[in-house]
């Protein structure tokens, strides 16, 4: 037994512990929630040291995971939020009901990412650009291009030409803008599926509603995403922490 | 009945006094001359790493850059990060390099009035010149907005700002961030970040009854605003609950935990809003120290360190 895997399983057996104490007296809607819920943790958990490059990376698990995600997302999720169903054992906030709109279109952006992720499993690595773990989904002709250590020369001509600070490729906040460190500008090019804007409502056939080519993708950043999504749920909808 | 009015005037009287006391009674130091050319990249990043961008910007209404944040709600009152932009009349468009760095470092504003401590100056104490003289850089490069988006309410007797006077005196606590001997350049740095710029504590550490920080180191928090709860991030509580150095790396990044959940609260934000901007020697500083964090007996100030 490594010392890793003997770390593992005591972590394993505080959370399952620890949840074991939170969820008691849980019964009915909110205990059926709180089991998708762990279900979801539990395959994040499987899957983080291999997305972290700590474990060794199995496509058959990141695809069985990502469908094990995708059938607690959406829809499933949802129908186990009714109104009035907060208190008790429930961590809900009762904003889950006041802004409906935004934890639907939350559960939904976690299906269509696990979705992805499924997608994206065999890709390691994306396989059309180097991975530095910070560039988003590879798009033609696209600003998110530059923002990952793909530029390796000089700033481009675009950036001068539009009058701003280039991101630079070394010292403090390397690839990130003033204006993006500052929060002036987005850090991540709308286009590029940023948060805020996945949040309104879908226009058919737009981007967004499309999402982003997850085949092309490396599954690491897919997950990364996934990540993103249940942050975004979480700090909103979900009280304690 | 004589002698009750009597008392009644004396007891007015020595309110009275106290609270002219209190308000003339000067605090901060004579603030250095700014005088240093300032780099506005470092500037934008500090401002990123020490949560400026995160408190003072509005991100969940999507307000503009730097001109006001979400008001915190404490048991104090609720507290609106106000304007930061260089507009002249709502921001801070009126104020000098020094007046920046009396408020970063002392808690003191141009006005020589004392802030609350829900803006987490005490961790701000050791910013050097240059440091202030990047953010100085930093802040006039954003768009002046001409707007106060939200005013602060705080309750009696808390709105009298000379009493945070007091609270100086004896709750105020500044972050010591200088190197160790005998520590990595790294472990320092993390050092720096955790206990000063990225005011770990703020959250992490318990406050007493006045809103000082005093409880145990990095120990935990579970009365926070907003309905939040910090754990412990000393060091042998993060191994019991299944961190190492690279699930923390990992974490302050995307917000994903080794226990396969994901953070929420005002973790979510300060890892959006924050660590993900850092660079990843940062994150793994901050990792490296937050593992390693425990006092080493008979530490010494790196007095060669802090010249670099």
């Amino acid at each position: 037994m490594t010392r890793y895997g003997t770390l593992a399983i005591a972590a394993v057996a505080v959370m399952t512990g620890a949840v074991a104490v939170a969820h008691n007296g849980a019964t009915g809607v909110v205990r059926e929630r709180m089991e998708g819920m762990v279900a979801m943790r539990d395959v994040m958990r499987d899957l983080t040291p291999m997305m972290r490059g700590d474990a060794a990376y199995d496509a058959a698990q990141v695809t069985a995971g990502a469908k094990a995600i995708a059938t607690h997302a959406g829809d499933t999720m949802t129908a186990l939020f009714p109104e009035g169903s907060s208190g008790g054992a429930s961590f809900a906030k009762e904003a889950i009901w006041s802004e409906a709109e935004t934890f639907a279109s939350l559960a939904e952006e976690l299906r269509r990412h696990a979705d992805g992720l499924a997608l994206a499993a065999a890709n390691q690595t994306a396989p059309t650009t180097p991975d530095d773990g910070v560039q988003m989904a590879p798009m033609a002709g696209h600003e998110g291009m530059d923002m990952g250590g793909m530029n390796t020369g000089a700033p481009t001509m675009d950036h001068m030409a539009m009058g701003e600070t280039p991101p630079v490729e070394a010292g403090p906040g390397r690839g990130l803008s003033v204006a993006q460190l500052l929060g002036v500008e987005p850090r991540r090019p709308q286009s590029a599926l940023p948060k805020v804007a996945s949040l309104q409502a879908d226009t058919p056939g737009s981007v967004r509603a499309a999402g982003p080519d997850y085949a092309v993708m490396a599954s690491n950043e897919v997950f990364r995403m996934i990540g993103e999504t249940c942050s975004a749920c979480h700090g909103r909808y979900r009280s304690g922490s | 009945m004589k002698g009750l009015l009597r008392s009644v005037i004396v007891v007015g009287l020595l309110a009275g006094g106290g609270y002219v006391g209190l308000r003339l009674w000067p605090i901060g130091d004579q603030a250095p001359r700014i005088s240093l050319d300032g780099d506005a990249r470092r500037g934008a990043y500090l401002a990123r790493a020490s949560g400026c961008v995160a408190c003072h910007t509005d991100t969940a209404s999507q307000g503009p850059a730097l001109a006001g944040g979400a008001p915190l709600d404490t048991p104090f009152g609720s507290f609106a990060p106000p304007n930061i932009t260089p507009d002249l009349v709502h921001g801070i468009g009126s104020w000098t390099p020094d007046d920046l760095a009396r408020a970063l470092r002392e808690g003191v504003s141009p006005e020589g009035q004392p802030y609350y401590p829900a803006f987490p100056y005490e961790f701000y104490a050791s910013f050097s010149d240059q440091d202030i003289a990047d953010l100085w850089a930093a802040l006039a490069t954003v768009p002046a907005v001409a707007e106060t988006r939200v005013q602060s309410d705080v309750g009696f007797p808390f709105n009298i700002r000379s009493g945070l006077k007091l609270w100086r005196a004896t709750a105020l606590s500044p972050a010591e961030t200088a190197p160790l001997l005998g520590r990595t350049a790294e472990w320092n740095r993390g050092r720096e970040l955790v206990e000063g710029a990225a005011h770990c504590g703020a959250c992490h550490t318990g406050r007493g009854p006045m809103g000082g920080l005093d409880g145990a180191k990095l120990g935990g928090n579970d009365t926070l605003p907003g309905d939040n709860a910090a754990p412990s991030i000393q060091t042998g509580d993060l191994e019991r609950e299944g961190w190492t150095q690279g699930a923390l790396v990992y974490a302050l990044e995307t917000g994903i935990t080794p226990s396969g959940d994901v953070f929420g609260g005002s973790m979510a934000e300060v890892v959006e809003q924050g660590t993900s901007f850092l660079d990843e020697a940062d994150r793994r500083a901050i990792a490296v120290y937050l593992m390693d964090s425990d006092p080493v007996g008979g530490a010494t100030t790196d007095a060669v360190a802090q010249l670099r």
